[in-house]
């Protein structure tokens, strides 16, 4: 029995009473589904702190998001992005991909949905990148969670133009 | 005007050549324009689009669209030949009909969460028709009065997409030859009579 005061979960106590027992088994069993029907993506964490991009504008505190800035990649620090991480996601299409007729031409309209397990905790700005090369921005992120620890991480996402310096990320 | 048809197209069509001069000759242009020998955008090296409001293939940005062309007229309510040179034998010499137009030219440009390309692109082209018009002049058009428009900026999937713009007023003339000869000589429609 967990004491009321702590914090952290029990996982040591894994009797057939234990609450952190449930915890752990929705966990697991988030996980077998991801690894049953999720696919393998890369995810690319953005950078919100480190080296100032020399693209920097001091004046206006932001930066170029133009397709040939391959050393901050419109994020204004340099790298733009760490390593990527392979994760396992579940990328839905609630959504039919429409195209958005606009003066600045036809913009594909394509937000597909989708949820992955509790780490490595998304924010809004990561990239997910898809197998067949499909680059998308994280611009939502909701998490179901038990006593505070995550579960599982639902999301958001929106395709990313395809003369978005992004697409110059080395894979 | 070599020809005196198509003004609003052509007056469009000679502000996007000059923009596409501008923005595809210096060598270290930032927002270079190239295009693929057949004519199309080379999508893979072009850092910029310039077209008027017919959508392409895909969205590109920074994107520089020239967007309407908006003008008046002054119509002449007088009778039919009033420009008309006669002999004389009363015999129609030369008919040329003087027309102008004042139209005032919109070229809007579009940013995704960029002000720095914003104010550069717009600042080069309000430098370019401050100085080179060459191929406005080709086509018989006067840049005479330019003006910055106010901004629209739209939040769509975490992102600001900015809409900025310059606007030209320029003033257009031409000559439109009707030529000699009679009034019915000069309709050009056959009309058949074989029943």
């Amino acid at each position: 029995m967990t004491h009321w005061a702590q914090i952290l979960p029990n996982t040591g106590n894994r009797g057939t009473h234990s609450k952190e027992r449930y915890f752990l088994e929705i966990r697991n069993r988030y996980k077998w589904l991801l690894e049953m029907g999720g696919e393998r993506v890369l995810l690319y964490k953005r950078k919100y702190t480190g080296t100032r991009c020399p693209q920097f504008d001091q004046v206006r505190k932001t930066n170029q998001q133009h397709g040939q800035d391959t050393i901050c990649f419109g994020t204004g620090w340099v790298g733009g992005y760490f390593s990527p991480i392979e994760i396992f996601a579940s990328v839905l299409t609630p959504s039919p991909q429409t195209a958005n007729i606009q003066e600045m031409g036809r913009r594909r309209v394509y937000i597909p949905t989708g949820w992955t397990i509790w780490e490595p905790l998304l924010q809004n700005g990561d990239l997910i990148i898809r197998q067949n090369g499909q680059r998308l921005w994280v611009t939502e992120v909701s998490q179901t969670r038990w006593k505070f620890f995550v579960l599982r991480q639902n999301f958001v996402t929106a395709e990313v133009e395809r003369n978005h310096p992004v697409y110059q990320l080395p894979l | 005007m070599s020809n005196q048809f198509q003004i609003n197209r052509k007056v469009r069509d000679a502000v996007i050549l000059n923009l596409r001069r501008l923005f595809s000759t210096p060598p270290d242009q930032k927002y270079k324009y190239v295009e693929l020998p057949s004519g199309e955008y080379d999508f893979d090296n072009t850092k910029i689009v310039i077209s008027d409001v017919i959508p392409q293939e895909n969205a590109f940005w920074p994107c520089i669209v020239v967007n309407t062309v908006v003008g008046q007229e002054q119509r002449y309510l007088g009778p039919d030949g009033g420009s008309e040179i006669k002999d004389h034998t009363g015999t129609v010499i030369a008919d040329n009909m003087l027309s102008s137009i004042p139209l005032t030219v919109s070229i809007q440009v579009y940013t995704i969460d960029d002000t720095i390309a914003r104010d550069e692109i717009i600042d080069q082209i309000y430098q370019q028709f401050k100085t080179l018009t060459d191929d406005l002049a080709t086509n018989g058009i006067e840049l005479w009065r330019d003006s910055f428009v106010a901004e629209n900026r739209v939040f769509i999937n975490d992102r600001w997409a900015i809409t900025a713009g310059i606007q030209l007023e320029v003033y257009t003339e031409w000559t439109q030859d009707l030529g000699p000869g009679t009034t019915l000589a000069k309709i050009p429609i056959n009309i058949s009579v074989d029943l």
